[in-house]
């Protein structure tokens, strides 16, 4: 884990969440141990598995099945890594994960409360696990906050943008539109003439007073199904 | 001169740096604001002027126009192409008059909006710097250091204050939508994910006595723990203890 030192890369690899079988932990553990050995090979790294719960449980022929099967989907935490990725390196913002969040956050929910009854080593590493889960979690969730104050005002009047946050971001944006107003408002704004007190003026040579994100930006891309020739509109 | 009130506020908005943010200078926002009022009293009495410039042009123009078509009735002497021209001369001077003061307008207008721009990137830019550092601060509004403090205006307290109050509101929100029982720890460094569960501190100032998971310690100026990183980051980074050997 310490030879790792990119940001994404950290992340990538030994993110993982364990299920609810005890015996296949064990198993697993031992897979974490030897990716310390080998940290260069990601494809080592732990599963990671999304459902749990009775059924998985009933069924414990099928359970392996399954998880074959799962590997192939996409579980939550690696569409939730991918989301941040995006996230943090779009001009704009994005469609909020809701769902993807509930679930992993259940499942560390989950995990804090097996954590109580496994010996200390073993806790430790799924200590480990969540920490870097929630961090995900923290982070994605504040990369959003710090896009959204950038262009609140165009965000919460846009209703394409509008439906991309969450109840809660939409509160924020709200809210802190509000706050900014009332800071300029009383610090100065209040005191120029009434004509010039306007905050979403749009001037002559088209310049607006609310700012936007750069769609135009240039933004990095990662292929991940071959899609052959490729024709960019001409500008 | 012109516009240097505003451009020496935009100047001290650019040097706000990451650490430092010099104090609040009222006075300076008070000379802007005063300009800019001025200003716009200059403006509506220019318009005004304008509107009756105007209005005696058109009337002029019209006399002209008579003047014109009584031109082929009289006989062609010398005095009626020198009286017309006095009248050209005299209105092309009106026109030249109307156009300076519109172009004064113009420059004054721009004027002004370039002032108001100035006051808000200032404020902006202050507002900026005041967000990050209440990030650094786990966002507790009273925890800003006095001498910080002093080179806020009290509009930037309340701002500050307000700015954490909206954070808490929005945090407490996603923590009872996606986990009631625990707390996502916003605050902690968010630029690097954990890497160690435990880190080396060495104790910079007292903290007395934090209750971790695994028992209570007692941290004490210039000794060096062993612990959790959750238990202790938040002292971390507030400066009370130091990371050894940060990897």
């Amino acid at each position: 884990m310490d030879t790792q030192d990119s940001f994404a890369g950290a992340l990538d690899s030994n993110l993982g969440l364990y299920d609810g079988d005890s015996t296949n932990l064990e198993a697993r553990l031992a897979a974490s141990d030897s990716m310390d050995v080998e940290p260069q090979t990601p494809s080592t790294s732990v599963r990671i598995h999304t459902t749990f719960g009775a059924d998985e449980a009933e069924e414990p022929a099928l359970d392996q099945e399954e998880d074959e099967e799962e590997d192939m989907e996409e579980d939550d935490l690696s569409l939730l890594a991918r989301a941040w990725v995006n996230e943090r390196s779009s001009p704009e913002i994005l469609e909020y994960e809701g769902a993807t969040l509930e679930n992993l956050m259940e499942l560390v929910d989950f995990q804090t409360q097996k954590m109580a009854t496994q010996q200390a080593t073993l806790a430790n590493i799924l200590k480990m696990d969540v920490d870097r889960v929630k961090y995900l979690v923290r982070s994605y969730l504040r990369t959003r906050l710090a896009k959204i104050e950038e262009h609140a005002r165009h965000y919460i009047k846009d209703t394409m943008y509008r439906e991309r946050l969450s109840q809660n971001e939409l509160e924020y944006a709200k809210g802190y539109v509000e706050l900014e107003e009332r800071h300029v408002r009383r610090s100065f704004l209040d005191q120029l003439p009434p004509h010039l007190r306007g905050l979403e003026d749009v001037a002559a040579e088209g310049l607006e007073m609310v700012s936007k994100p750069d769609l135009d930006a240039a933004v990095f891309c990662r292929v991940r199904t071959t899609v052959g020739e490729f024709q960019f509109e001409a500008r | 001169m012109l516009g240097d009130e505003a451009f020496r506020l935009a100047k001290e908005a650019k040097d706000i740096a990451a650490d430092h943010i010099p104090a609040y200078n009222e006075e300076q926002v008070r000379l802007v604001t005063q300009e800019t009022r001025y200003l716009w009293t200059r403006i509506e009495e220019m318009i005004a002027s304008l509107n009756t410039a105007v209005a005696n042009q058109q009337r002029s123009g019209s006399s002209q126009t008579q003047l014109g078509s009584s031109q082929p009735h009289g006989a062609p002497g010398q005095q009626q192409p020198s009286q017309s021209q006095a009248a050209n001369t005299q209105q092309s001077a009106a026109q030249a008059e109307i156009e300076n003061t519109n172009a004064q307008t113009a420059l004054y207008f721009l004027t002004l909006n370039r002032n108001k721009r100035c006051l808000l990137a200032y404020h902006h830019r202050r507002a900026q710097f005041l967000r990050s550092l209440l990030w650094t601060l786990h966002l507790a509004s009273s925890m800003i250091p006095a001498s910080l403090s002093l080179r806020l205006s009290p509009e930037e307290q309340n701002y500050a204050r307000d700015y954490a109050r909206l954070n808490s509101n929005y945090r407490d929100a996603v923590e009872n939508q996606l986990c009631p029982s625990d707390s996502l720890n916003w605050t902690a460094d968010g630029e690097l994910p954990p890497r160690d569960l435990f880190i080396e501190v060495r104790v910079v100032k007292d903290c007395g006595e934090i209750v971790t998971e695994n028992g209570v310690v007692n941290l004490q100026a210039g000794t060096q723990h062993y612990l959790h990183r959750s238990d202790v980051e938040h002292l971390v980074t507030i400066g009370y203890l130091e990371h050894i050997n940060p990897s």
